[in-house]
């Protein structure tokens, strides 16, 4: 970070009222609205897909492969990662040698389980989060003893979760992100005039 | 708006001069021209219509829709991802979500094989392109420099440039230090209100959401030039409607199309011609499982994608890179680059992005996660971007198969296999050193890069030699006189462009062809 200009985090709720504000207003055209309103205030009820250890174990996961954990359980990541599972709202292609979506992620995530017992004799909710990251780290690579797992299976998930993260329009806020705000017509393009109009959203 | 006339609608049993199937950048130029001569035409097309106004919002996971979702697999080296990158679905096809990217081929594109000894010759001369590029430019809208700086003389484009975002500032910068000379791109949205053939688009508001559909109408996609056009002549588009066969008569000829219709009944339209425009992966793929037009073999090889590595960065200034049409600059000084190692060239351009695709990449081609991950995503209003797209070599064993695995339709899976050779991989290394140069010189900081390959061409080939490839230069079945394949799978060689400009002159030409031999 050149300028250490990173955004500082914000209480939940004072980032959830800013953004209701924000799709409420003006700035938003209806059909923006209506797709960031439902997306906003959608709950997921637990799935079938997934065994009650395999839903700790992706909870635990995704606080690792998002690490914003007041934001993540907000948006119930992991509840929604297993509602699209469900929903099978793929992605259009796989690996033509990965196991098909709900197989894939079930398998990984009791390999993700079984490493951590034989190797910490503990949950992998469990760990501690340095633990955790450790494995991470070999599923990422493919390498052992993660390399039980079947192959893409991080790399799905990893995918899965963070598209979901950063379309919700609670982490698009947080980020910065003003592309929502579509209804004012023409927009500040250049880098002065973005600079210009730093703060006013959409113009 | 003058009152349209009621769309046209044929009896199911009734026989229609040609059937068009796909309504995208292949089909809906065809469609149009057909239509405009008089004859009677359908055309079938999977997904369905949209009014962008109501039906599109500016958000990325709601606009997956656009997108074609039935499974494809993808083998090789270098698998190629579909879904989001590679591919449409709806009236319009994948123009609904085209960057707007409306670069013309340069003359020796279409001769590569003369050029370089590999890959293939266009069996058509540039000449006859051009006035077909021509009519396209004017019918899209094209926001570009006027002369443009490459490649012969051209018409006026018939609208100024769009204005440049940070990542087209931060590239022209670097690149003048480097010397290296860039222009505002041709892009196919209109810099003021547009009206061309009757048809009115307002100007582009820079939202930089044209790969998530442009919900004011003001980007050149099929929805809003051609497919008006056509249904003004009297065309029908009948939507929802996926097409899973043919019949033939006695004579080998195609006597009707079999699709299954919105209601999900099987129907059949009967024809006196066929149009296959369904795209680059679904014409092969139809071939392959009606096992049609195939005695040369061909159908399925020579799978191209063009070669797209984008390099990411950071700058200080307030970016937000979602905004301006994506690809605001250009370069093409990389057409035929003095030290290439490689046959062919590329061309860069700078490229906008919005965050959940962004992320996206970050994380499954850079393999970011954790605080790695989200410390860079809070830094997105600082991103930027440039990319290569670059000539693809045809190879027989970069292919499309069907797979045993049925989809939800219950047809097999289409199956890609794709690697790049070492042409590619030496063009890729190049454009890399280039880009990390360009950026570094223009201030930019903590480079990334994200490996891909983009379009999808020539698993239908076209080409002089019966043998050698699938359609003729009319893009005529050799095999089957009144089967046309016209869209991204016929292309010989990839070009060193973005496809589309390109594929909607054919079109028009393809149309011409048909019609004066009638
Ligand atoms: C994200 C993205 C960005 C792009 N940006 C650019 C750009 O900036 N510049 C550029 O030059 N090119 C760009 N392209 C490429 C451009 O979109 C294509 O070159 C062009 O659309 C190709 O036309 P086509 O007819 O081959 O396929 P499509 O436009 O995809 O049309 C095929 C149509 O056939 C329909 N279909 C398929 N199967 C069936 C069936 N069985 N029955 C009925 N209908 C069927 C599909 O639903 C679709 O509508 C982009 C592509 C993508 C995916
Ligand atoms: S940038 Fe222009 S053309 Fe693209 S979606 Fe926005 S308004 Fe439409």
């Amino acid at each position: 970070m050149r300028d250490g200009r990173t955004r500082a985090f914000e209480p939940v709720p004072i980032l959830e009222a800013r953004t209701r504000a924000l799709l409420s207003s003006e700035a938003l055209t209806a059909p923006t609205r209506a797709a960031l309103q439902a997306r906003l205030d959608r709950r997921f009820e637990p799935g079938k897909l997934l065994s009650s250890a395999q839903r700790r174990t992706l909870q635990a996961a995704c606080l690792r492969l998002i690490p914003e954990p007041e934001l993540v359980a907000r948006i119930d990541l992991a509840g929604a990662f297993e509602a699209e599972l469900a929903e099978g709202s793929g992605r259009g292609w796989r690996y033509a040698e990965a196991l098909s979506d709900v197989a894939l992620h079930r398998a990984g995530l009791d390999a993700l389980d079984a490493v951590t017992q034989a190797q910490h004799s503990s949950a992998f909710a469990d760990l501690d989060s340095e633990r955790q990251d450790a494995i991470l780290r070999a599923a990422c690579a493919g390498e052992a003893p993660m390399d039980v797992a079947p192959e893409h299976w991080f790399e799905e998930l990893l995918t899965a979760v963070t598209e979901i993260y950063y379309a919700h329009p609670l982490v698009q806020v947080a980020i910065g992100y003003d592309g929502m705000a579509d209804a004012h017509g023409m927009q500040a393009v250049s880098l002065a005039e973005v600079a210009a109009q730093a703060d006013s959203l959409g113009r | 708006m003058a009152a349209e006339p009621p769309p046209r609608r044929y009896a199911d049993r009734e026989s229609v001069d040609a059937v068009v199937i796909g309504a995208g950048g292949g089909g809906a130029p065809i469609l149009m021209k057909l239509a405009q001569a008089g004859l009677s035409v359908v055309c079938l097309e999977a997904g369905r219509s949209w009014t962008p106004a109501q039906d599109f919002a500016s958000d990325e996971a709601e606009q997956e829709k656009l997108f074609w979702k039935d499974e494809r697999l993808a083998a090789g080296a270098d698998p190629i991802a579909f879904g989001r990158n590679n591919s449409g679905i709806g009236v319009g096809g994948s123009t609904l979500h085209w960057t707007a990217y409306a670069v013309r081929p340069q003359p020796d594109d279409l001769r590569l094989r003369s050029e370089f000894g590999v890959g293939r010759d266009w069996p058509i001369p540039y000449a006859e392109l051009e006035p077909y590029l021509d009519e396209v430019e004017r019918m899209l809208g094209v926001s570009g420099p006027s002369p443009y700086p490459w490649g012969p003389p051209r018409q006026a484009y018939p609208r100024t440039p769009l204005p440049l975002n940070g990542a087209a500032e931060v590239m022209q910068a670097g690149a003048a230090t480097l010397g290296l000379r860039t222009s505002p791109a041709p892009n196919a949205a209109p810099s003021s209100d547009y009206t061309y053939a009757g048809l009115h688009r307002p100007a582009c508001t820079s939202r930089g959401f044209c790969q998530a559909g442009c919900s004011i109408g003001a980007k050149g996609s099929a929805d809003v030039t051609f497919i008006p056009l056509a249904l003004r002549a009297g065309a029908e588009v009948r939507e929802r409607a996926f097409v899973t066969g043919f019949e033939r008569s006695r004579d080998g000829r195609i006597s009707a199309v079999l699709y299954t219709d919105s209601k999900g009944r099987e129907q059949r339209q009967r024809c006196g011609v066929v149009f296959l425009c369904a795209g680059g992966v679904e014409s092969p793929r139809q071939l392959l499982m009606a096992g049609l037009a195939n005695s040369s073999g061909q159908v399925g090889r020579n799978f191209m994608a063009h070669t797209a590595l984008q390099v990411w960065a950071e700058v200080d200034a307030l970016v937000k890179p979602s905004r301006g049409i994506p690809g605001g600059l250009i370069s093409e000084d990389t057409h035929r680059p003095k030290d290439a190692g490689f046959a062919g060239g590329y061309l860069v351009q700078s490229i906008g992005v919005m965050p959940m695709t962004y992320a996206s990449q970050i994380a499954r081609g850079v393999g970011l996660w954790g605080e790695a991950l989200t410390s860079h995503m809070r830094r997105f209003n600082h991103v930027i971007g440039i990319n290569i797209c670059g000539e693809c070599l045809p190879h027989p064993d970069n292919r499309l198969t069907l797979s045993d695995e049925l989809d939800v339709r219950g047809l097999p899976k289409p199956k890609v296999s794709f690697s790049n050779g070492d042409n590619e991989i030496a063009m890729t290394a190049h454009g890399e050193r280039l880009m990390a140069s360009v950026l570094e010189a223009g201030g930019a900081y903590a480079l990334k890069r994200t490996p891909r390959n983009a379009h999808t061409l020539g698993a239908c080939r076209m080409g002089a030699d019966g043998d050698d490839a699938v359609v003729d230069a009319d893009c005529r079945s050799f095999d089957i006189d009144n089967l046309y394949v016209c869209d991204n799978s016929v292309y010989p060689s990839a070009l060193s462009v973005n496809p589309c400009v390109t594929q909607m002159a054919l079109s028009l030409r393809t149309a011409d062809r048909f019609l004066a031999g009638r």
